[in-house]
This record gives C-alpha cells, sequence and structure tokens, in this order.
C-alpha cells in the first residue's frame, strides 16, 4: 500500500507537468495563456463545474485527470475554435471539452515519460452536483484558472498500483 | 481530390474540414474511428487521408496497417497527442507519412495541410 509520503511524491511530480500542460494547450489551440488560480486538494467544498470532462491514464501509476467547465466557459472554447455559437450543452461541447482533456493528458504524459503511461479516452458528465471517482489510494487535487473565455478546473489524482 | 478525415472528435474532424475548405477541398469525406473510415476507404477511393491515434474501435495506428494493405501510397498523416519516440517509430514502421502533434496552432495544420493537398495534387 502507497504511504502519505509515496502519494505525496506522486502528486509533486505531476503536478507541475498536468498545470504546464494546460498552459500549452490553451496557448497553442486559442492564443493566450490561462492564469493560475488556486491549488489545493479536491474535496466536496470545491464542486465540479457544469460540464467535466475525464480521462485515465494508466502504467506504473494509475489515475485520472479532470477538466472541468461553467458552461459559458464551454461555449467559447467552441466558438473560439469552431467559430459555433453553442446555447445548450450538446454533443459538439460535450466533444470539445472531451478533446482538450485528450490534449492536456497527452501533453502532460510527455514529460511524465518515467510513469510509462496509457491514454484512455475521454468521458464527459454534465449537470450541477455530479462527482468523479478517483483511485480510492490516490488524494486528489485542483487547480483553477481564469482565462479570456471564462474560468475552469483541472482534479487530477493518481496512486501507485 | 478526395479526402477522409478520421478522428472521434467531432471538433478536430470540423477544424480540419475547414482548413481543407480554405484550399478549395469540399466533401472531405469524416469518420469517427478507424473502423468506420475503413469501410469508407474500401467503398471509394481517396487521395489523402488525415487519422487520429486513440480511437475506439480501430485505433488510428491499426488503421493506417489496413490502408497500407490495400493502397501503399495514398498518404496517410496522423494528428495525435501520441508523440513518443517508440510511437512515431511505430507509425513510420507501418508507413505513416507524416505527423502533426497536438495540441497544434492553425499556422501548423494550414502548413500541413497545404503541404499535402499540394502533393496529392501532383500526383
Amino acid at each position: 500500500m502507497s504511504t502519505t509520503a509515496q502519494l505525496a511524491n506522486i502528486t509533486v511530480q505531476i503536478v507541475n507537468p498536468v498545470i504546464a500542460a494546460t498552459t500549452e494547450v490553451f496557448r497553442t489551440c486559442m492564443g493566450y495563456n490561462p492564469v493560475r488560480r488556486e491549488l489545493g486538494l479536491k474535496d466536496k467544498k470545491t464542486p465540479y463545474f457544469a460540464i467535466t470532462s475525464v480521462i485515465g491514464l494508466s502504467g506504473r501509476v494509475t489515475g485520472s485527470i479532470c477538466l472541468s467547465l461553467p458552461q459559458r466557459t464551454a461555449f467559447s472554447a467552441v466558438h473560439r475554435m469552431v467559430d459555433v455559437q453553442c446555447t445548450e450543452v450538446d454533443q459538439l461541447v460535450c466533444d470539445t471539452v472531451g478533446e482538450f482533456t485528450n490534449m492536456i493528458a497527452g501533453t502532460a504524459r510527455s514529460t511524465l515519460q518515467e510513469f510509462e503511461l496509457e491514454l484512455g479516452l475521454p468521458n464527459v458528465v454534465t449537470g450541477d452536483g455530479h462527482d468523479i471517482k478517483f483511485p480510492q489510494r490516490s488524494q486528489p487535487m485542483f487547480v483553477t484558472f481564469n482565462s479570456e473565455i471564462g474560468p475552469f478546473m483541472l482534479v487530477f489524482g493518481f496512486c501507485e498500483h | 481530390m478526395n479526402v477522409l478525415v478520421v478522428d472521434d472528435s467531432q471538433m478536430t474532424r470540423m477544424i480540419i474540414t475547414k482548413t481543407l475548405g480554405s484550399f478549395g477541398i469540399t466533401g472531405v469525406a469524416e469518420a469517427e474511428d478507424g473502423q468506420k473510415a475503413l469501410g469508407l476507404f474500401e467503398q471509394k477511393q481517396f487521395d489523402l487521408v488525415f487519422s487520429d491515434w486513440n480511437m475506439p474501435n480501430m485505433n488510428g495506428l491499426e488503421l493506417l496497417g489496413e490502408i497500407r494493405k490495400k493502397n501503399p501510397t495514398v498518404p496517410v498523416i496522423m494528428i495525435t497527442t501520441e508523440g513518443s519516440k517508440a510511437r512515431v517509430e511505430a507509425a513510420i514502421t507501418l508507413g505513416v507519412s507524416d505527423y502533426l502533434l497536438k495540441p497544434f496552432t492553425p499556422v501548423a495544420l494550414r502548413d500541413k495541410v497545404q503541404k499535402w493537398v499540394t502533393t496529392a495534387k501532383a500526383v
């Protein structure tokens, strides 16, 4: 079983590549840098936004990376990427959030090669009050960002097998 | 020119198709996974293929292998987050023509599309 120190070590190794990957994906795709705000341990006091995409990664460690956005941020992202004005959470909105998560996870993985991570396919959960399950022995963390298209949050948790 | 765009992301397919449109390529065929793409490839002759790697049912590497069995020369360009040396080498071994890593800038995509549309037109 992983010790607290081991879990902390995994988190420390993963947090910076995940934040850097998020910045790179937003800068490359939309031409601006999101501003990192709060970083902390994920608990019920920090609820997910209305749309959350989760992607699993497994290798020498296992876990998930989530990208969670309010509707207005997701709609703005779709508009920015494909020039479509959305007014409801439809397939294109969910797909866009999922693809951003895929790119963030893929970019982070390239700097976490020692973990030999394989990416799953993104799944999208919508609606107020939803929750995401992480591996039981992981300690999920969240990072909030502000950006030109609005706020969003990353949540990630990993543990050893 | 017949172009096949394969990606499980609708957003990415839209971006690639729109970029192709800016070069006068219309009527692009789209597929959301390798299996559907292979079905289209068996029905019609394509001049150019853009494909993702991570997709349900049949991934991009498997699709590339199937395409090469049927057509050794059609340009196949992988557009993917799979950028490790081992993955790129696996794609090269199976005969990938070019590679574009996600995330990509609009300029990088445009340059790649222009290069391969020009090449395909010249054949």
